[in-house]
């Protein structure tokens, strides 16, 4: 493996419901399973499985921006509340031609907000899926055009 | 493109705000004794002087941020001046907010202080160093 081949993902682009909101994300999680059936049965002694279905866990990290409460908060507070539901789109590598896209209908399950004295507020959404993948480069290939 | 903010300036301009400072350090000719990085030959006490001891990009968040840390120092050559200077930095600065253009200001605070004294020529300089923590996040 003569080559280096690290990232570090400077091209990141996150959208919700279409609007761009990378500047105030602090850091995305994507987490995809499988839920596993056990298939192993009778005088079998060790345990095997095949694949349930497959689930989705995102996790959302942004900036609390320090807007008056009276106008409901910063930007993506706005828009990434508990119950609300939209479009999560990223690039990890940005959005030009040819680079893998992610799209998938959301809903915040839960929103933390820490209030650390005199420290940056980060909120944290959990985001769970709320339709059927929309682009997802890892199962069908889907790259930006 | 990359920029840093005008963290000098912004300093400078809330320093130069604060009449307690203003009346406290004067001018000499016609410049009010708040220096950044030097200070002149010909400035008496007593004086301000601040400058930057670090300044990195946070690099943690898509968005520009920086996080630096800025001594203040009160001079004066009694100790009773140094320290009355330095309450007037420390109620200017501590949970200010700096203004520059393109950035948003979102912590100034006084984190720790140092004391030194010198004695030059028989004049003695107390020197009142206040450790200045500035975080900016860039508008887009």
């Amino acid at each position: 493996m003569p080559n280096a081949n690290r990232t570090v993902f400077p091209n990141l682009v996150l959208k919700w419901n279409g609007a761009d909101i990378t500047d105030d994300m602090m850091n995305l999680e994507w987490s995809s399973q499988v839920d596993l059936i056990e298939k192993s049965a009778g005088q079998e002694t060790r345990k095997s499985y095949i694949a349930g279905r497959a689930d989705d866990d995102l996790t959302l990290d942004f900036a609390a921006v320090g807007t008056a409460a009276a106008s409901g908060g910063g930007t993506v507070e706005r828009l990434i509340y508990t119950g609300a539901t939209g479009t999560l789109e990223w690039a990890p590598y940005g959005t030009a031609a040819g680079q893998p896209k992610y799209n998938l209908p959301v809903m915040v399950q839960q929103v933390t907000r820490p209030f650390k004295h005199y420290e940056l507020g980060v909120l944290k959404a959990k985001l769970k899926p709320n339709g059927a993948w929309v682009d997802n480069y890892d199962v069908s290939g889907d790259v930006y055009p | 493109m990359a920029s840093f903010p005008e963290s000098d300036k912004a300093i400078y301009q809330k320093l130069a705000a604060a009449a307690d400072i203003v009346n406290a350090v004067g001018t000499v000719d016609g410049l009010l004794q708040v220096y950044s990085d030097v200070v002149p030959d010909g400035a008496t006490l007593p004086y301000i002087f601040f400058y930057c001891v670090s300044a990195p990009f946070e690099m943690d968040s898509p968005r520009d941020t920086t996080d630096e840390l800025w001594t203040i120092e009160a001079v004066a050559a009694s100790r009773a001046a140094a320290s009355s200077l330095e309450d007037d930095v420390i109620s200017t600065m501590h949970k200010a907010t700096l203004s520059d253009t393109g950035w948003q200001n979102y912590y100034t605070a006084v984190i720790g202080r140092q004391r030194q004294t010198f004695i030059a020529d028989r004049q003695k300089y107390f020197h009142r160093m206040l450790e200045v923590r500035v975080r900016w996040a860039k508008n887009t």
